[in-house]
């Protein structure tokens, strides 16, 4: 079993776009039934991608927090993806559901080990922007982190904060691979051209070697609550997940 | 192909330096002295000298053409000639040139005459038969390097007009070039080629002059930096459009080149000084222009030359602007642009080409033949029948004659690849050789002839061992070759055979798919295997006869043995290059599909692959339907390595899942660009074929151990007593001398 982790420093990069997307896409490659994806940003937002309408705000922090199985709150969408959203939870819950992760710093991890998947799935999680102990404990059970940057100065200016707490003396199992992922490049941009290629001078073989474009259709997809594959498949935003899912799988089977 | 040629080519495949530094120019000396002096002398103008030594020249030139020489004489002859070419073809100039060329013609004709005369079988049989034909084969060849010689030495003692050496003060040039009605490819060629002249950069400006506006014309302007301008209104001949782009053009001078010409990269080089010289000059212009009058074209109409040579003019402008009756001049098609300007007090000057290639800068300086001449009664007549003038009219046929021995070239060619095959495989010997005989003529015939066509060659020559080195380096190098490419062919078909699967690392240049033929047809590719594999088994009949057989005949056979070497080595290096040839162009197609984004004005974007990559009217062979109005703008990325280039475009149609897009006129620069570096070859292209170090077949750190090696006995034998003075040989040696 495979985990990914999809973490940025900075909102509104396109981290929960991309993480449902590949999520789809690597499903499209591997067969229905062997992704899974987990929400764990309290915004939420992860199923509308799948245009889901949990029942009564089931999800990873009430059904933690009730002690119980988390396999209750998972729906299966019709694009081979079982989705866990976060789901509808109030400020005490969340508070109880943060201090819980406090106390247990591989909750997550131990969790995702009792769901009982199999052996060849693979699980991506979402996580909130910036650090926060979600973050922690992704880092914790996760073989790979894909950090997504936009190719724009700030958030090149937060690649040292990252690479700070990747560092972290501190963290349990520092995970096996960390790559970073640029999303919505547009080349016409003189800016944009320059930092992408900045960043690839920089970062060399850690940054993936796929970017992923700047496509209307990714945003026009999640207004149809689809996945952008499924929405424009030939656009070149799903051409670039499509290629980056193909890297992701070939660097989780090295 | 020669071995000069294999040799120079083997360099530019694989990126050695070229021969260059061997050259060196031809010398002043004494002998130059007497050549100066012998045309001044004052004998010339006694009555009756000339004439006299000329009919002497023509009678001993006769005599050592036709005397027969018995074999120790003709060999005395060949050497005493050969020694006296080789000593003055170090000097410079034209009468030295000439001798060559007379010594030349002496050898040849006594080889030839000898040949016929000797060597023919008696009896109309097959040898005869053969023999004659290769004979014939033999003199057309000499036929053909004379025509070639007088058309290189007819036009001399015409010096080009020089520059100023200030580049500042060299006035400015404007090309025109003529695109009425005429295809996009051709008008590309002259374009790029007028962008290449060799010109003060800020002194010339190109124009494409056309009669109706094209969109493809003007992104080639745009792209090639020059000037686009359609006038719809101009009177449809070239003096029409010439006339009607001069208010909104202001160089000093105009050249006009028709579509699909190609100028000589020094062209305005060397005729610009002309007019700087020459203050009423006022046009120069090939006889072949579209600007020469009418008699030019009748009289071409008969000797067919129009094609073959290239054509432009330069006119100053002043000269066209000061014609009092400009609008007559305009009204008048073309052919008396010429009188015109007579008739306004200037001249013209003609230039002519001997050569059929585009010419070199040397040859331009002797080529240029200016007629405008003091005589102003004289002039006229020169313009208006130029090619009435006989020397004209004979120059032109011996053109034309060459031309047409250059056309019917292969046919003779075929028989000296054909005769030690015929030779060797049926016994059919084309003349009973005496070898000593044979060798005794033919060497002064090809020593010779090889020192005149290097001297029309190029300016600078090389020394006679260095010429000798550069002639045996081919052949090695081409034996090399051959022998490193076989063997690494053959330790791949091993490999593939005991792997038992196609390795496709090791075949890596082979582009699978479509491989383009049209450059290397399959029946010119099976003539040339045909030639090659016979004259291989000739070739290796001759050694086996050569080794097992003693009939006496193994003079000969080591004689038709070589010939066949010799043919083998250049089919071998004509199949090589043809194969290079076919790569490049396999490379080139390969890169036609590359993949690509477009993104619409929506913000949606499309993946999709070019279809044909070069070209700027780009095809794109588009995934599914997409709704976009033609004339819109789109934004075309193109991925290369790992990089991606970003050009706007505008859609020009869409058929179904195809969509053509013309990339925008201010991106064209950054295009050429990438086709460029898409195009060319990488520096990691020579590796890809076998026989890159032929030319060191010893490896590096051995020859650096030997010099290492040889530098420290060097040392040691020199300072003999630094090295040993532990051993206080020093006082040894002492005691020796003293004692000597």
């Amino acid at each position: 079993m495979s985990v990914i982790g999809v973490v940025s420093m900075k909102g509104g990069v396109g981290k929960t776009s991309t993480t449902a997307n590949l999520a789809t896409v690597i499903a499209s490659k591997l067969g229905p039934g062997r992704v899974s994806l987990i929400d764990l940003d309290p915004q939420n937002a992860l199923h509308w991608h799948f245009g889901l309408e949990p029942a009564n705000g089931a999800g990873v922090c009430k059904q933690s927090l009730l002690g119980g199985d988390w396999s209750e709150a998972v729906s299966v969408t019709e694009f081979g993806v079982r989705c866990l959203p976060y789901g509808d939870a109030s400020e005490t819950e969340r508070v109880a559901f943060e201090e819980l992760l406090v106390k247990k710093p591989d909750f997550i991890g131990v969790c995702i080990k009792q769901a009982k998947l199999s052996n060849d799935a693979v699980v991506l999680i979402d996580t909130p922007p910036g650090p926060s102990i979600y973050l922690k404990q992704v880092f914790a059970c996760a073989d790979l982190i894909l950090i997504v940057l936009l190719a724009d100065a700030a958030s090149y200016a937060t690649i040292p904060a990252m690479e700070s707490w990747l560092e972290d003396p501190l963290l349990a199992h520092p995970p096996r691979g960390c790559v970073y992922v640029l999303n919505q490049v547009d080349s016409r941009e003189p800016l944009n051209r320059d930092v992408a290629e900045l960043l690839h001078q920089k970062l060399g073989a850690r940054l993936a070697p796929i970017r992923v474009h700047y496509d209307e259709a990714v945003s026009e997809a999640l207004a149809f609550q689809q996945p952008v594959l499924v929405y424009d498949p030939h656009g070149q935003a799903s051409h670039d997940l499509a290629r980056l899912a193909a890297w992701v799988i070939n660097t989780l089977n090295q | 192909m020669n071995p000069r040629l294999i040799l120079s080519l083997w360099r530019e495949r694989w990126g050695k330096s070229a021969g260059t530094t061997l050259k060196v120019p031809y010398v002043h000396g004494k002998i130059n002295r007497w050549t100066d002096w012998i045309p001044q002398s004052a004998v010339w103008s006694v009555k009756g000298v000339p004439i006299v030594a000329m009919v002497s020249c023509l009678l001993l030139i006769g005599l050592l053409m036709s005397v027969n020489l018995s074999f120790d004489d003709q060999v005395a002859f060949s050497i005493l000639f050969i020694c006296i070419a080789l000593y003055i073809r170090r000097y410079a100039g034209t009468l030295i040139t000439l001798m060559l060329i007379s010594m030349a013609m002496i050898a040849s004709t006594r080889y030839l005459y000898w040949r016929f005369d000797a060597t023919l079988v008696p009896g109309l049989n097959l040898n005869f038969m053969f023999g004659f034909y290769l004979w014939v084969a033999e003199c057309y060849l000499a036929l053909l390097v004379l025509t070639r010689l007088i058309q290189f030495i007819w036009p001399l003692k015409r010096s080009s007009a020089l520059l100023p050496l200030d580049q500042d003060s060299w006035p400015t040039v404007d090309v025109f070039i003529l695109c009425d009605d005429q295809p996009y490819a051709s008008i590309k060629l002259t374009c790029v080629a007028a962008t290449k002249l060799d010109w003060p950069r800020n002194k010339i400006k190109t124009y494409l002059i056309d009669g109706a506006q094209r969109d493809d014309l003007f992104v080639l302007a745009a792209s090639a930096g020059a000037h686009y301008l359609p006038h719809a209104d101009a009177s449809r001949h070239h003096m029409g459009f010439i006339n009607r782009s001069l208010p909104s053009t202001n160089g000093e001078f105009i050249a006009v080149l028709e579509s699909g010409e190609l100028p000589d990269q020094y062209f305005l080089q060397s005729s610009v000084g002309w007019f700087l010289r020459d203050q009423k000059l006022g046009m120069v212009q090939t006889p072949h222009h579209l600007l020469a009058p009418g008699l030019a074209a009748r009289e071409l109409g008969t000797t067919d030359l129009s094609v073959a040579t290239p054509s432009f003019a330069l006119m100053r402008r002043s000269a066209i602007t000061d014609l009092d009756d400009i609008d007559a001049a305009t009204a008048t098609p073309n052919a008396h642009m010429t009188v015109t300007l007579q008739a306004s007090g200037y001249t013209s000057a003609y230039v002519g080409f001997g050569e059929r290639e585009l010419p070199s800068k040397e040859n331009w300086d002797q080529n240029i033949i200016n007629e405008a001449t003091s005589n102003p009664s004289f002039k006229i007549f020169l313009v208006e029948h130029l090619f009435a003038d006989w020397s004209m009219r004979l120059k032109l046929r011996i053109q034309s004659f060459h031309n047409a021995l250059q056309f019917y070239y292969p046919v003779p060619r075929f028989l000296f690849f054909a005769a030690p095959v015929i030779y060797f495989l049926d016994d059919v010997q084309s003349s009973p050789v005496l070898v000593d005989f044979f060798v005794a003529y033919v060497v002064p015939h090809f020593v010779l002839a090889h020192i005149v066509l290097a001297r029309t060659d190029e300016k600078n020559r090389l020394k006679l061992f260095a010429d000798i080195r550069e002639t045996v380096l081919a052949w090695y190098l081409m034996m090399l070759t051959t022998l490193t490419l076989l063997g690494t062919e053959l330790k791949q078909c091993l490999a593939r055979w005991t792997s038992n699967k196609p390795d496709p690392s090791t075949r890596s240049y082979m582009a699978p798919e479509a491989a383009p033929t049209s450059l290397f047809a399959p029946l010119t590719f099976l003539r040339y295997v045909l030639v090659l594999s016979l004259n291989s088994v000739a070739f290796l009949a001759g050694m086996g006869g050569l080794i097992f057989s003693n009939t006496g005949q193994q003079e000969v056979t080591a004689l038709y043995g070589a010939w066949a070497a010799y043919n083998l080595m250049l089919l071998a290096a004509t199949l090589a290059t043809a194969e290079e040839a076919r790569q490049v162009l396999k490379h080139t197609s390969s890169q036609q599909h590359l993949p690509a984004m477009i993104k619409l004005p929506s913000g949606r974007t499309v993946s999709c692959n070019t279809e044909n990559f070069p070209a700027s009217v780009l095809g794109l062979s588009l995934p599914m339907l997409v709704e976009i109005q033609e004339g819109a703008p789109v934004s075309l990325s193109i991925f290369h390595a790992h990089r991606e280039l970003v050009f706007p475009a505008v859609v020009v149609l869409q058929r179904d899942l195809k969509l053509v897009v013309r990339i925008a006129v201010a991106s064209q620069k950054n295009y050429q660009s990438l086709i460029v570096a898409v195009l060319s070859r990488g520096p990691d292209w020579p590796k890809w074929l076998p026989g890159c170090g032929a030319d060191q077949p010893l490896p590096k750190w051995l020859i650096n151990a030997f010099i290492g090696v040889s530098i420290a006995a060097l040392d040691f034998v020199t300072n003999i007593n630094k090295h040993l003075h532990w051993a206080r040989l020093d006082s040894w040696i002492q005691v020796w001398k003293r004692k000597k």
